[in-house]
């Protein structure tokens, strides 16, 4: 072959047909693969709050209905489910429930003489509103008391920062996120007060009685409060029980810190009361709990079954303690 | 098909020709359609030539001896089915049969201008319709052909096609190509219609003509550059990781001069650490990966730093919105060039780092430190042909050093005080690697390359808060990953219908993280935490692959990839077959392909955390808790060639993935100070093995003719996941599913001026909408909260995206120097898209969307000089 002359190519065979209609099959392709199949759902559902707490008789429950984002959502009748049929079982036991009256949403038991709860006790929930069947299953915990409550109020306020939002407002970022120095904070003046709590677990933290969280949460009655204090403070805290920090073999403690704004250096803390509350329950609790506090963000995480909400078995322990 | 194609029906065909002083060149042409033979021959060998022949059989061999008998003439089988007319040697002994000698065409392929080899090129012999490509090292063979001249076509993007003849068995040579350049206002850069399809999924990312579309913030940048390809997004509309075609950012692999970069982001995944400008060639695998690449499941993007030219010192230097950035690259003798670029933002030299304050007899220093930097650099000896040893090195480091006042705003000047309360930041993160390799041509047939790299990254956070004055927070957090990897690869050429690939890895990773932090919330309320982590994995990886011309038109490329990983033994192989098909030479070639995929390294984040976490990613070896994610991956496409400077590429793809890890609340977004803790167990425990489908198809056509250039592409394409753990177990769409995009790109260049105007518009990310509104109590709060209800995840879908983009740039010369100006229009239309939408629950009425928007029209000016 001369690489200067002209090169002729016998060709074998021709393409095959079918290689013909694969740009079109491709080309086909490109309208079905786009098919966007996201689109919101509907429906009204059923929201469950129960809180069953050991030795204690058994509780009312609520039950509400969600309602479209259109709409108004007030605490009241438009809101609370009023005609469910509500069933508690307690162990082997069962306990009817029937609206509350005056009080949309409620229930409580049909029974006036039904009994209190005893710790470790399995409870199981079933509501029927309509069509809609749910159901939710929890554990009453063995019960627990605040052994000690130890209030520490510093003697002089110190500089802290109080903030409106500590947070930026999402909605107002751009991408590069210009205005995130706008804080909304101030400087001002602090007690940090430091509450400990003592308690006693008088079990062994074995097998079932090993899954228990504790809520602690201490509660100023406080006209203001700073923003900021659940982030870099604890007034607050959800844990496992058998993580918590020991006084001794069966006494757990817990520290706490909240902050009260005063104006100036030289005024002393406003005496005000506070009520610090100790709570034992089963993980759907804390999950339920750690989950409700960023509503814009997250909904609660739910332990019904058909259904929203929480059905919890708890233990509780509340003190209200004059700081001053 | 395939059976059609190894068995094909004329293989065993009886033969028949009776022919009697008839035209040798009708009667070759009109065998070779009635029995499926490429004959090649050129009008002179047959010119006046007659043949006489009876003959009966099923050889094909037997059957052209008769017809080319006493015409001089004999048929040299090139490979199946396919013959080459060559003129018969004199033959020593008549009674034996002549044989011819063969030999290779063979040599290296380079910027005629930088002298750079060239990896990629593609050579082309148009009479035997047949072709290959230049390995990593710019060399390339066909061997085994009929010594005699040969007409050689080679093509590069980017560069003119250059049209040689070359003898087989000669010595091997250098193949300059010259680069695309601005002749007499036109620019005569053209895709060679004759060169090899890519196979499936395959991009050779034309780097200099995406570079001059426009990019931002206004510098160029590769990954940038990239968005404009097909099934190729970003996470965020200026940032965030690579999504290509479904797939999630960790599961794409970039790998610089051979050794992986394992964050290749700066300013928060504003820009990336590959510039383009210091590459000669980058390669984007999506989904189908030669079988020497693996380790992950969407996407390789394999970049070649420049050796650095050969020929004069160059030395570019630009300024940019962002950054400054230099690029010097310059012969050290006539064996030695190197190459040295770096890159620096320097908004923090405008406004400062340090500050210092003073109010009354009290002193501080407020800083306000953030930049970012880059260096790289590579040195390449040749002392032959047949030898050539490089070594890169790559660094890149964000540094985040921020001291100030919690009460600050954005009037600066009330900063300018002490600050009693503050918080500090202190981060570092990044990049460093170096990679050795030594290419060596040990004959026509065997070319070895050997790498040894080192690379890693590295995070350190650390964190000093003052919210009170009897309250500290402070922590410090470093993670590590550091990669040794040794590889050896082995091309082959035995015939000229393969060409084989081997290669053995070993690769020894070490992860490591560490915590400490304390936190006085007040002085009798201190929590301490101190965490570490350290493993070890192991990685031994060998591949084989084969491009095998299975007849003129067709071409199968088979491969396997066998991995060893990690403490618990985990072997995973990953076969691959890609099929190529040119169906009308020159006109339209069909590919399809489809392999398996392991990757044995999971990136994750604490999602709850702010002490750690925040700017850093950590990378977990697979093992128990946490298996290798797995793809299974088909692709299918063409590429048609209708008309000069067009091409259109179609291309469906499918993908199925396992083992990939989700979170397990996908709500749960970082709240507190410190988190469960930075265990691995821990750390996992917030996610879930999940599965992930995506499929697509795509078109993509460019369009290139003198100075203009049109880019034009739509992708339908869906991406879904689903977790195996966690609330509903439905397919729901990724969080960066795209089901419809639409960009466009026009540009024209002439001697001093280019400009382009680009559009981009796709459907706005997935969003999740809530149904409905509840409300619910605890036995600890006076009052209900009111929530969202979002039963299914990313139900929704943002307002479609859209963006006009307008790029203008004026070369001239001031003071001997060739300067650029550029200015980058960003969002022309100044359309602020919905980039987020929230919604809030509280409010007793009806509740209201709010909108998160995209940024306004942005002017981003960049000035660059060239000696």
């Amino acid at each position: 072959m001369n690489p200067n002359g002209s090169a002729r190519r016998s060709r074998g065979g021709r393409p095959a047909g079918w290689a013909h209609g694969v740009p079109a099959v491709l080309a086909g392709l490109l309208l079905i693969a786009a098919c966007d199949t996201v689109e919101p759902g509907g429906g009204e559902q059923l929201v469950i709050e129960a809180f069953v707490e050991a030795e204690r008789k058994l509780p009312a429950v609520r039950l509400w209905r969600t309602r479209p984002l259109e709409l108004s959502y007030t605490f009241g009748a438009s809101t609370a489910v009023e005609d469910a049929e509500v069933m508690l079982r307690v162990g082997p036991e069962s306990f009817p429930y029937r609206p509350l009256a005056g009080r949309p949403g409620w229930y409580e038991p049909a029974r006036s003489d039904a009994p209190a709860v005893p710790g470790r006790t399995p409870v199981r929930l079933e509501a029927s509103w309509g069509a809609r069947h749910a159901t939710a299953e929890s554990v009453v915990p063995p019960p627990l008391r605040l052994d000690s409550v130890r209030v520490r109020v510093p003697e002089r306020p110190v500089d802290g920062i109080i903030l409106d939002s500590l947070f930026f407002d999402p909605a107002r970022l751009d991408s590069l996120q210009f205005d995130s120095l706008k804080t909304g904070a101030a400087k001002g003046l602090v007690y940090l007060v430091e509450v400990t709590l003592h308690w006693t677990v008088d079990f062994e933290e074995a097998g079932a009685d090993s899954a228990y969280w504790i809520r602690t949460q201490l509660r100023p009655d406080l006209p203001t409060r700073p923003v900021f204090e659940d982030f870099f403070f604890r007034p607050e805290q959800v844990f496992r029980e058998r993580d918590a920090r020991r006084a001794d073999a069966r006494r757990r403690v817990w520290t706490g810190v909240y902050a009260v704004p005063v104006g100036g250096v030289d005024e002393p803390l406003p005496p005000h009361p506070l009520r610090v509350a100790l709570l034992r329950s089963r993980q759907d609790y804390a999950r339920y709990v750690a989950s409700r506090r960023d509503p814009e963000r997250r909904e609660p995480a739910s332990n019904v079954a058909g259904g929203l909400g929480i059905v919890a078995g708890i233990s509780l322990d509340t003190l209200r303690v004059p700081v001053h | 098909m395939l059976l059609g194609l190894v068995v094909p029906a004329a293989q065993a065909q009886a033969i028949r020709i009776d022919l009697d002083r008839a035209p040798l060149r009708e009667a070759l042409l009109d065998f070779g359609a009635r029995h499926n033979v490429d004959v090649v021959f050129s009008e002179r060998q047959v010119a006046s030539q007659q043949t006489t022949c009876r003959y009966a059989g099923r050889r094909l061999d037997d059957a052209f001896a008769c017809l080319l008998r006493g015409t001089g003439l004999r048929a040299e089988r090139v490979r199946r089915r396919q013959y080459v007319l060559a003129a018969l040697p004199p033959a020593p002994d008549a009674s034996a049969p002549p044989e011819l000698p063969r030999g290779s065409l063979a040599g290296f392929v380079a910027d005629a201008e930088t002298q750079e080899v060239l990896p990629g090129a593609h050579v082309y012999l148009p009479a035997l319709g047949l072709g290959t490509a230049t390995n990593e090292a710019g060399y390339f063979v066909l061997p085994a052909l009929p010594v005699q001249p040969y007409r050689l076509r080679i093509s590069h993007l980017g560069y003119q096609v250059l049209d040689t003849t070359l003898v087989a068995g000669a010595e091997r040579g250098v193949l300059r190509l010259q680069a695309a350049s601005l002749s007499a206002g036109e620019v005569t850069v053209e895709a060679s219609r004759e060169r090899p399809a890519l196979e499936p999924g395959v991009v050779a990312v034309p780097v200099q003509q995406l570079d001059q579309l426009p990019t931002f913030p206004g510098e160029p940048d590769l990954f940038q550059a990239l968005q404009w390809l097909p099934g190729v997004h970003r996470a965020g509309e200026v940032g965030g990781g690579l999504i290509i075609r479904g797939g999630q950012p960790d599961q794409n692999l970039y790998l610089l001069d051979g050794a992986p970069v394992y964050h290749p982001w700066h300013a928060f995944s504003l820009v990336s650490t590959f510039q383009t400008e210091t590459f000669k060639d980058v390669r984007l695998y999506q989904g189908l990966f030669p079988a020497e690449h693996g380790g992950r499941l969407a996407a390789v993007l394999d970049a070649e730093m420049k050796d650095g030219a050969r020929d004069d010192p160059r030395v570019l230097a630009a300024v940019g919105m962002l950054s400054g950035r230099f690029i010097v690259e310059s012969p050290l003798s006539r064996s030695v060039s190197f190459m040295v670029s770096g890159r620096r933002s320097y908004l923090d030299q405008l406004i400062g780092t340090e500050h210092p304050v003073s109010e009354g007899a009290r002193r501080d220093t407020l800083r306000t430190g953030y930049f970012f930097y880059d260096t790289s650099a590579k040195l390449t000896l040749r002392p032959g042909l047949r030898h050539r040893v490089s070594v890169s090195y790559y660094r890149g480091r964000d540094v985040l050093d921020v001291r100030l006042p919690f009460d600050l705003s954005l009037d600066f000047a009330e900063w300018l005080r002490p600050a009693d309360l503050f918080f500090e930041v202190d981060q570092h993160w990044g990049n460093r690697l170096v990679s050795t390799r030594y290419q060596f041509l040990y004959s026509r047939r065997f070319f070895l390359t050997a790498t040894a790299y080192r690379s890693s990254y590295s995070a350190r956070e650390a964190t000093l808060i003052r919210p009170t004055a009897a309250s500290i927070v402070a922590s410090a957090y470093r993670v590590r990953l550091r990669d040794l990897g040794l590889k050896l690869d082995v091309d082959y050429y035995p015939a000229l219908a393969h060409q084989v690939r081997a290669g053995v890895q070993v690769v020894r990773r070490g992860f490591r993280s560490d915590l400490a932090a304390r936190i006085q919330r007040s002085p009798g309320a201190v929590d301490s935490l101190d965490q570490g982590s350290r493993s070890e994995a192991f990685e031994a990886v060998a591949d084989v692959q084969d491009a095998w011309q299975v007849a003129p038109r067709w071409q199968l490329q088979p491969g396997l990839r066998a991995s060893l990983f990690g403490e618990d033994r985990l072997l995973r192989l990953s076969p691959r077959l890609a099929v190529r098909y040119a169906a009308v030479p020159e006109r339209l070639v069909l590919r399809a392909g489809g392999g398996i995929q392991v990757q044995y390294l999971h990136r994750v984040r604490d999602r709850y955390a702010y002490l750690y976490d925040l700017v850093s990613s950590r990378w977990l070896p697979a093992g128990t808790g946490a298996p290798p994610a797995t793809s299974l991956h088909g692709s299918a496409g063409a590429e048609v060639y209708p008309a000069r400077g067009l091409t259109v590429a179609l291309d469906g793809y499918w993908r199925r993935t396992d083992g990939v890890l989700l979170p397990l609340d996908v709500f749960q977004t970082k709240d507190g100070l410190a988190g469960p803790g930075i265990e691995v167990a821990t750390l996992l425990g917030q996610y879930t093995p999940g599965e992930g489908r995506a499929y697509g198809a795509e078109i993509f056509a460019r369009y290139e003719r003198g100075p203009w250039q049109v880019w034009a592409s739509y992708a339908g394409a869906r991406a879904l996941t689903r977790a195996d753990a966690g609330p509903g177990r439905r397919f729901r769409p990724y969080d960066f599913d795209v089901p419809r995009a639409v960009r466009g790109a026009f540009s024209r260049r002439t001697r001093h001026w280019h400009a382009s105007l680009s559009a981009d518009w796709r459907s706005g990310f997935p969003v999740t909408v809530p149904e409905s509104r509840y409300a619910l109590g605890d036995p600890l709060d006076d009052a209900p909260i009111r929530y969202l209800y979002r039963p299914e995840v990313n139900n929704g879908r943002l307002p479609p995206y859209f963006r006009l983009d307008l790029l203008a740039g004026y070369r001239f010369r001031v003071a001997g120097v060739q300067a650029q100006a550029q200015l980058n229009l960003y969002n022309l239309t100044n359309r602020r898209n919905v980039i987020d939408r929230l919604y809030d629950p509280a409010s007793e009425g009806g509740v209201e969307a709010r909108d998160r928007r995209g940024l306004p029209l942005l002017p981003l000016l960049e000035l660059r000089i060239e000696l």
